[in-house]
């Protein structure tokens, strides 16, 4: 089972990062695998980029000069310890290593905002509901809280920088989690798995409310050669219109889909390699929002085994 | 195992070596983390030596994705200005900045000045339309 937790521990992509007419949220997280086996430590520590610099209103391309482009380069860390074979815990934290939002405005011309910092740390309990004697079918339900850990009002000489390129949000928050893994062959060496994780967000003391976002994924991953395999996402996110002081922005809502491409390899010793690529497939913005362009995503993950059990194989072995 | 440590070590490595900061020269930049503050709470209004009357917004209201300009009147002696706002982007420092935003909305903007002893405040509100 360990290799399938190698292999799709993967990031979350919870809505992207920009929020300010931008269809964005919180920090990426991760959705790996439901629970861990008693004893087992998993880490997972990944850089992800994300990169947008095209407006869209509704499902199509408009022509709107305000952000040239934004991005975000983000390095996170997720701790998972079984606690019971049933039963896993989870830390996740991350860092902005930057923000960045270059505008062209008219009047002021060409302007940078940037920010960085740590951003907020999610804690999960995940429990194994159901898990058939076969080893055909597992599910796992998860909850968890955000908390604000991150700075949400920096300020570069007295003047507050955009939401946008804040690290952190300021508001608690809550996540549930569904996952599903399916082995519908004999061998069991192929796995459909299925997450699903709403995200209910907190007011922040300045009176923002990011929008409740639903994330859906369906996932799976195939040999190509030796300890090199092929993983396959496709990702939808729906996301609430965001409030300011209690009034719906109406230019905050999504809906989108996106595919996630993947190539992981095993290097042995309980400790896999992964890099992601991450293109939307279909956009749909309420008013005009910048829409994502692309992510990609790079990721070490590492499972250390406090109590002792045998020595486990190559993935597909 | 001594393998996977290394290759650990080497991704941390490799996501330091990445916090190198890329910027657009064209650009005038805010925010580099050097210069990172937290935004102070809003002090109680005062009275005494120095004055803060009124914050100007032109145009009013703001177009969006136009830059409207603001300034603060207000007179005393070493001066600073703290500048928030619900909602969009501010540029500038000082008495006199600028803001703007890509999102149709009703929203705030606060300012803060101070000489020291005493301080002030006053919240304006602000339309972004179209």
């Amino acid at each position: 089972m360990r290799y399938i937790v190698l292999l799709l521990s993967y990031l979350f992509y919870s809505v992207t990062v920009f929020a300010q007419c931008t269809s964005g949220c919180c920090a990426p997280g991760t959705a790996n695998f439901g629970v861990l086996e008693k004893g087992d430590l998993l880490l997972f520590s990944f850089f992800k980029r994300d990169y947008s610099d095209k407006y869209y209103s509704g499902d199509k391309p408009v022509a709107f000069s305000y952000l040239n482009n934004d991005f975000s380069d983000y390095s996170g860390l997720s701790l998972s310890y079984g606690i019971t074979d049933k039963f896993t815990m989870q830390a996740s934290f991350g860092y902005y290593i930057n923000k960045i939002e270059n505008f062209n405005i008219p009047v002021i011309g060409q302007q940078q905002l940037v920010g960085s910092g740590f951003s907020d740390m999610e804690l999960y309990a995940k429990y194994n509901i159901f898990h058939s004697k076969n080893d055909v079918l597992s599910l796992t339900l998860s909850g968890g809280v955000k908390l604000p850990t991150g700075p949400y009002k920096l300020g570069v000489d007295n003047v507050e920088l955009t939401r946008d390129v804040q690290p952190g949000t300021g508001a608690y928050s809550g996540m549930f989690t569904f996952y599903a893994m399916l082995k519908p062959f004999k061998n069991k060496k192929k796995s459909i798995m299925f997450n699903s994780r709403t995200d209910y967000n907190g007011v922040n003391p300045q009176g923002y409310q990011y929008g409740v976002t639903n994330t859906n994924t369906l996932s799976s991953a195939f040999k190509l050669y030796k300890d090199i395999s092929f993983i396959a996402m496709v990702r939808n996110e729906n996301k609430d219109c965001d409030k300011v002081n209690g009034v719906g922005l109406f230019s905050s809502c999504s809906s989108r889909v996106f595919v996630t491409p993947g190539v992981g390899v095993y290097l042995g010793h309980d400790l896999n390699f992964s890099i992601y690529g991450d293109f939307p497939v279909y956009q749909y913005y309420s008013g005009i929002q910048l829409a994502a362009k692309y992510a990609f995503s790079v990721a070490v993950t590492k499972v250390f085994e406090l109590h002792k059990k045998p020595l486990p194989t190559s993935p597909f072995n | 195992m001594k393998k996977s440590v290394f290759i650990l070590f080497a991704f941390i490595v490799c996501l330091t070596i990445c916090s190198c900061k890329k910027t657009n020269n064209d650009a005038v930049a805010y925010g580099t983390s050097k210069n990172y503050s937290d935004i102070a709470s809003t002090p109680p209004s005062t009275g005494g030596t120095f004055s803060f009357t009124k914050i100007t917004l032109t145009p009013n209201p703001v177009k969006i994705g136009i830059a409207s300009k603001l300034y603060a009147t207000a007179t005393g002696n070493n001066l600073t200005y703290k500048w928030t706002t619900s909602h969009g982007d501010l540029f500038g420092n000082g008495a006199a900045i600028y803001y703007s935003d890509s999102c149709i909305g009703t929203y705030t903007i606060t300012c803060v000045v101070s000489d020291g002893v005493h301080s002030a405040t006053i919240t304006i509100p602000i339309t972004v339309s179209n």
